[in-house]
């Protein structure tokens, strides 16, 4: 007879919905007034859905937002004419293209990057309403701000691709073009014109910390999930009275790997880890060809890389 | 041998400052993590030797809500209890011995800690977690309704019924079945540590003869922290010493 692993919710219940930490009644006032109870929610956590508030930052960044969009598709559709089975059928391929590198930081002619650039524009007043809306929701429920610094993490990459890093080039060509494979296509296309990233190491800590937090959160959630059975996934009252759950979760840890977070500590690695993706993937593209010009070369002359070529099939070449 | 500073360059500085501000995050970090366990002790409960290369931190302050004070750590408080525990090998790392029955006496896969002896609260002062049938509005929405079903031990023995389940209110989440065993007196048993099948509540961490011994709660309608420690802690320390043959071999 096996145990049950606690993975999905095994029964549950519904009551009356749990509108959280309002004494004044000011957040009800600018929140959506009912909730919904979702059964396929609540097999993996809880089940209610709402109140959710929106205000003016929300609207103004879902707006923004989709603004950005149907730009980014008009500027598809234009591609092929106003086909619209040719759009489905080429969908991943389309792209909306930044202007081309001749019009430098000046603003281009609509339609060849203009309308990019306002898409683009749209897109930066969105994604920073959103990061204001994330600070307004934290500071009004008393909490600190460690999310909206998580997400400010974010920005900065996103930042640096795309106003930080042209604006050091002098043209907005440097920008990103808008699609699924031509996205793909200019990430390769940086790599390869500034001597292969993968010798850039920032890149490398980039993806330590990439994979580094992954592995992190992946043991967190099974060391929550396994002290359950012990109350462990009340973690905010464990960190302040330490319970058996906590003592074995550590003792597990430092059983298996010699050391061993605290309750609250686990929290710290992870976030850290987290914030460090962005943080130095935006330090290794913010060199990319305005410091370094050369990253295979930067990596020999500052001794780890080897002058050694290596042969590569010709199968797995790119292009042609 | 070019001189040091012949290649150097802006994103080598920046490597470097990097380099110099990530061994600080590591040394934040790990002494953060040690407001817990530390200082060190060894099995005798004396202060260790080794202290490890980090210094402990200096205290932080919890505020707690409720009028339930404040908590600081590190505190250097240690274990106070008197276990029953025998030391049978002085030197450093040995296990220690339980001299009684290790379930009854809270050791090993039994152990629980002195946490408060008050019930967890909700952001509204409430206790969290209350029995359904205490609370109006609360309903079955999925799963299987483990109400009036047998509860049956790892060695396949009825022990009684549930008649109820515990549950976090806020979270709407049950944390608890109770159960009535044949003698009408009542226990909890932790909702992780039960498997509801169609026509019984599978419990697989004891045997039908630890029931009795499961540590019941003081007040019929609420449950403190400290018995919830002590109650997980019996149920888990099945998992090991319910049978000999757990014992040397746990799967």
């Amino acid at each position: 007879m096996a145990e049950y692993q606690n993975i999905f919710t095994q029964v549950q219940v519904k009551g009356p919905p749990e509108m959280g930490m309002d004494e004044t009644g000011e957040l009800s006032s600018e929140r959506t007034k009912t909730t919904r109870n979702n059964t396929w929610l609540g097999y993996l956590g809880n089940a209610q859905l709402g109140p959710i508030h929106l205000g003016m930052f929300g609207v103004v960044s879902i707006y923004l937002f989709f603004v950005w969009f149907f730009l980014v598709g008009f500027g598809m559709l234009q591609q092929v004419n106003f086909d619209f089975a040719l759009f489905i059928r080429t969908l991943f391929w389309l792209s909306l293209n930044p202007p081309p590198e001749e019009y430098g930081l000046s603003f281009p002619p609509i339609n060849d990057g203009g309308l990019y650039m306002i898409a683009s524009f749209c897109l930066l007043f969105s994604v920073l309403s959103w990061w204001i809306r994330s600070y307004l929701r934290a500071h009004e429920l008393g909490m600190g701000k460690h999310i909206c610094w998580a997400f400010a993490a974010a920005i900065w990459l996103f930042l640096v691709i795309g106003l930080f890093r042209p604006i050091a080039m002098g043209s907005w060509s440097e920008m990103v073009p808008y699609g699924i494979f031509p996205h793909l296509i200019w990430t390769n296309n940086l790599s390869v014109a500034w001597g292969n990233l993968f010798y850039n190491p920032f890149h490398a800590l980039c993806i330590v910390f990439l994979y580094g937090s992954a592995l992190l959160f992946a043991m967190h959630g099974a060391t929550i999930l396994a002290t359950s059975r012990l109350g462990g996934d009340r973690e905010l009252e464990q960190i302040y009275d330490r319970g058996t759950a906590s003592e074995r979760a550590a003792l597990f840890w430092r059983w298996t790997m010699g050391f061993n977070a605290s309750m609250e500590g686990i929290h710290r690695w992870a976030w850290w880890f987290a914030v460090l993706v962005p943080i130095t993937g935006g330090i290794g593209i913010l060199l990319t060809g305005t410091v370094v010009d050369d990253w295979r070369y930067w990596a020999i002359e500052h001794g780890f890389a080897t002058e050694i070529e290596y042969s590569v099939p010709e199968s797995t070449l790119l292009g042609d | 041998m070019e001189p040091f500073f012949s290649n150097f360059d802006i994103a080598q500085l920046s490597l470097y400052l990097f380099w110099a501000f990530f061994i600080g995050l590591v040394i934040y970090l790990q002494r953060e993590n040690m407001r817990e366990g530390y200082p060190l002790e060894n099995e005798q409960s004396n202060t260790a030797h080794n202290q490890g290369m980090y210094p402990v931190p200096t205290p932080k302050t919890f505020k707690l809500m409720h009028g339930r004070g404040e908590v600081s750590v590190p505190n250097n408080v240690g274990e106070t209890r008197k276990l029953k525990l025998e030391i049978k090998n002085v030197a450093n790392g040995s296990p220690l011995f339980p001299s009684g029955d290790p379930m009854d006496d809270g050791l090993g896969a039994a152990a629980w800690t002195e946490r408060r002896d008050v019930p967890e609260l909700d952001g509204h002062g409430k206790p969290k977690i209350r029995p359904m049938s205490s609370l109006k509005g609360f309903e079955v929405s999925a799963g299987r309704d483990p109400r009036g079903m047998d509860v049956v031990s790892a060695d396949k023995v009825v022990v009684g019924q549930v008649i109820d389940m515990w549950i976090d209110v806020p979270e709407q989440l049950v944390r608890y079945l109770e159960i009535e065993l044949k003698d009408k007196s009542k226990r909890l048993l932790p909702m992780p540590l039960s498997k509801i099948n169609s026509k019984s509540v599978d419990v697989h961490s004891l045997y039908g003869k630890h029931f009795k011994k499961v540590p019941s709660i003081k007040k019929p309608k609420e449950v403190t922290m400290l018995e919830e420690e002590k109650v997980s802690a019996y149920y888990t320390g099945g998992k090991l010493y319910a049978s000999y043959d757990r014992l040397v071999s746990p799967v």
